[in-house]
């Protein structure tokens, strides 16, 4: 599957109430089942390109086209069908008086027919882990249950391309974890496309690809361990240093040869056995 | 039947008792017509009075009993489905029923929400040193203006997200939805039926009396 | 300030369907001075026990004493004032506190409140705006006009302007980035330092607990489970599995090693450095 599911170029946008652009001639396609995490520091852009892609802004010059289809205002409905968005506050986007009824609304709004609804409104929820709040009031639910049941909305859709916008932000580390396992899950087995815009390393080091955006402009494509190479510099680009980076330079002050190549944590571990093993 | 227990609703009546008691009270006493039984300067005790102070409290007492047993068991939702299903024929006449319900629906979805951020963003004034309901009327108009600006601003951002968030989810009107929600009438709600036509008969009746 | 709980329990919306009793039977200390990070899942009613902190809200039954002043179901809102100008209560996402025309003024507000005149409490907000590095430029704009972490730097502001004794802070870096999140520990670590302020912070982070706290509360389900210095908590691995609760990175990093079997540590290193220089040391000596 390496046809090109994503194909933007030369995309533009301006905010009215801003002087400047808010995102400024990007390129970028994402192949089909692929995991991408877009990063960057507060502002950077990043939610106004997932609002681009999903047609709910209009950008000033450049193109977006889903699945080989560009998107117009004719186009726009028929490919917001492909992709689901997750966004960041899950307060603001329930619309059901229940979990069930707001994980039905995506369905309702294609028309499915009712006896399908009610199977992949199941399915969904069980997916996640929340059937058995599905009579729950949405906004009585602590935030990983608020998480879940938004992201149980956009798997009920079967999109091909999910958008995760920060979705796990909130979350406790736990909540976290399954979340990010759950989409790890979809991705794999059920081949969705996979676009999370993230602050946190750990979820970013499971992408296939991290796009780093800077002012509106993208600055690094690359595979994860590239750009975990470029160390402290990454606190610029809306990531943490990793962990495995910030343990080298403090060992260096030991006086210590470290490699200078990007080492996963689990890397770092097998280093350190082979230098002690030396000794 | 509702699953809320008596003394719940009784805890309902409590704050508006004096309320309640007042103006019974000024029915009971300042009514004419009917036998007199008693009367002392603009006061007097008629039968009228009497009847009237009662229809009055059981006016009272109903509606309160009504409105709590409604927004404790009926989900938001569900009281505009409602709507839009009384509000049905209209839909012969061009008028967007289904817009209207929902919007009444997410309005009436916010209501708990709007409260909780109300109590959130008093609590945040009060640790800086706001009172609420304290000091003079001056003071007390004053500390208003922290509790409505936020909390415009918040809903403000809060409807826009929302608005993002529905048309993500492919919401364009009622068009071409299908529903995921059926309602089923239960002998219950038969019993509900009667019992309140009971009770209107009574009223009117003692009204007429 | 002192600060203790005394068998508290504390119930939201008692006698209705929607009861639910979020603090059971707490009795905990925060020693003065202390930096005390407090803990848990999400709804195990971390943010209900800060709020006893100023009275905001009133044990069920049992009681808080906060320095002199005792607080039991019954305390009038009349004598929490006071309480309130020496605990200066950050909620979480407090830039939906601000309201003013101005950014000096919102950050006034509060002196203004508890007694100050005006130019007195625009010259603490000065202060202030500096204090959490706040650019002069922005000072007489309107706060609305910032960005997210400008924001949440002037409601901050907006409480440190109170001069409290104890800061207490609801998730105080949840949405910002990483450099903002370090910025941010980074400078209520300067405060607890230079002012001695009892720092009480709610945290999801186990790094910032391990970097910055000398102190941690751990609830569960409304009720403490543990209550001791982070080297403490993080001592017991299987005991954090059981309840959920995650490992500072270095932390984990060092079980890790020591599963390798070449390398072992008496102390489990918290943070980084201490990581840092037990591995130089385990290396120097040539393992196990
Ligand atoms: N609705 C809006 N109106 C005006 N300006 C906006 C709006 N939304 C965003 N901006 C501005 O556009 C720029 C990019 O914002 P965007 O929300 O895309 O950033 P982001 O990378 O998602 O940041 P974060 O990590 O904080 O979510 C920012 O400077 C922001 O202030
Ligand atoms: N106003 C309220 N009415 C009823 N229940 C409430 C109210 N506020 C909180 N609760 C409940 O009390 C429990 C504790 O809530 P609290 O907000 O203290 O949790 P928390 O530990 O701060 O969680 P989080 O990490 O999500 O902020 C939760 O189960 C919550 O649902
Ligand atoms: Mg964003
Ligand atoms: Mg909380």
């Amino acid at each position: 599957m390496e046809e090109p599911i994503i194909e933007i170029s030369d995309l533009s946008f301006k905010y009215p109430q801003q002087k400047r652009e808010a995102l400024s001639h990007l390129d970028l396609t994402v192949t089909s089942g692929e995991w991408v995490a877009v990063i960057g520091h507060n502002g950077s852009g990043k939610s106004t390109l997932a609002k681009l892609v999903d047609g709910l802004l209009v950008p000033e010059t450049g193109t977006v086209k889903i699945a080989g289809v560009s998107l117009t205002s004719e186009t726009l409905w028929d490919i917001r069908k492909n992709i689901g968005m997750v966004f960041q506050n899950p307060d603001n986007q329930f619309v059901g008086a229940n979990v069930e009824e707001d994980v039905a609304f995506g369905l309702e709004n294609q028309g499915v027919p009712r006896e399908q609804m009610i199977e992949r409104v199941r399915s969904a929820l069980e997916s996640v882990g929340m059937w058995d709040f599905a009579q729950h009031e949405p906004a009585r639910l602590s935030g990983g249950q608020k998480q879940r049941v938004a992201l149980a909305g956009v798997i009920a859709l079967r999109p091909k391309i999910i958008i995760m916008d920060e979705a796990t932000s909130m979350l406790d580390p736990e909540g976290r974890k399954e979340i990010i396992q759950l989409i790890k899950n979809l991705n794999q087995k059920n081949g969705f496309t996979v676009i999370s815009i993230t602050h946190d390393i750990e979820e970013a080091s499971l992408a296939e690809r991290v796009v780093v955006i800077d002012d509106g402009v993208l600055v690094q494509n690359d595979k994860p361990e590239n750009v975990f190479q470029r160390g402290a510099a990454l606190i610029e680009s809306g990531l943490d240093i990793p962990f495995s980076e910030k343990l080298k330079n403090e060992i260096k002050n030991y006086g210590i040869e470290v490699p200078q190549e990007y080492l996963t944590e689990k890397g770092m571990v097998d280093w350190l056995c082979q230098f002690i093993s030396k000794k | 039947m509702s699953g809320v227990s008596f003394s719940f609703f009784l805890k309902g009546v409590r704050p508006l008792i004096w309320l309640i008691l007042f103006t019974v009270l000024l029915q009971v006493f300042f009514s004419r017509g009917g036998t007199v039984y008693w009367q002392f300067g603009p006061l007097s005790l008629t039968s009228s009075g009497v009847i009237n102070g009662s229809y009055v409290f059981c006016r009272f007492v109903l509606i309160i009993f009504m409105s709590t047993l409604l927004t404790l068991t009926t989900a938001p939702l569900e009281i505009a489905d409602a709507m839009e299903s009384l509000m049905g024929p209209l839909k012969k006449i061009k008028v967007p029923v289904y817009e209207i319900s929902l919007m009444l629906s997410i309005a009436l979805r916010f209501v708990p929400t709007l409260m909780d951020e109300t109590e959130k963003i008093m609590n945040a004034q009060r640790s800086r040193g706001v009172n609420f309901g304290e000091g003079s009327i001056v003071q007390q108009i004053k500390s208003v203006i922290p509790l409505l600006i936020p909390l415009f601003v918040s809903s403000f951002n809060r409807a826009e997200d929302l608005a993002t968030a529905m048309e993500a989810r492919g919401y364009r009107g009622g068009e071409g939805r299908t529903k995921y929600r059926v309602h089923f009438w239960r002998l219950n709600d038969t019993l509900a039926c009667v019992v309140f036509a009971f009770l209107t008969v009574i009223l009117l009746g003692l009204r007429n009396w | 300030m002192s600060i203790h709980f005394e068998k508290v329990n504390y119930i939201y919306q008692a006698g209705t369907p929607f009861e639910h009793q979020a603090l059971k039977n707490v009795t905990v200390s925060i020693p003065k001075g202390s930096y005390t990070a407090i803990i848990g899942h999400t709804g195990s009613g971390k943010s209900t026990l800060l709020q006893h902190l100023n009275g905001l809200l009133k044990p069920s039954s049992g009681h808080v004493t906060v320095a002199d002043k005792e607080i039991t179901s019954t305390t009038k809102n009349k004598e929490l004032g006071e309480l309130r100008k020496h605990v200066g209560i950050v909620f979480q996402f407090p830039e939906a506190q601000l309201f003013e025309e101005t950014v000096v003024k919102d950050i006034a507000f509060a002196p203004k409140n508890f007694g100050k005149t005006q130019e007195e409490a625009e010259k603490i907000a000065i202060e202030m705006a500096d204090l959490v590095g706040l650019p002069d430029n922005i000072l007489n704009g309107s706060p609305f006009e910032l960005s997210g972490g400008q924001m949440r730097r002037v409601a901050i502001a907006g409480i440190l302007a109170m001069k409290p004794d104890v800061l207490v802070l609801d998730e105080p870096t949840a949405g910002l980035d990483p450099k903002g999140r370090l910025e941010m520990m980074q400078m209520f670590e300067k405060l607890h330092q230079r002012q001695q302020l009892t720092i009480v912070l709610v945290t999801h982070q186990m790094d910032d607990v391990a970097n910055y706290a000398s102190h941690t509360i751990v609830l569960e389900k409304g009720e403490v489970i543990a209550a001791a210095p982070p080297k403490e908590v993080f001592k017991n691995p299987q005991w954090l599995l059981e309840h959920h609760l995650a490992l500072p990175k270095a932390t984990k990093f060092a079980y890790e090693l020591q599963k390798t079997g070449k390398f072992s540590f008496d102390k489990m290193p918290l943070t980084e450095k201490d990581l840092a220089a037990a591995i130089a040391n385990s290396l120097k000596r040539g393992g196990n």
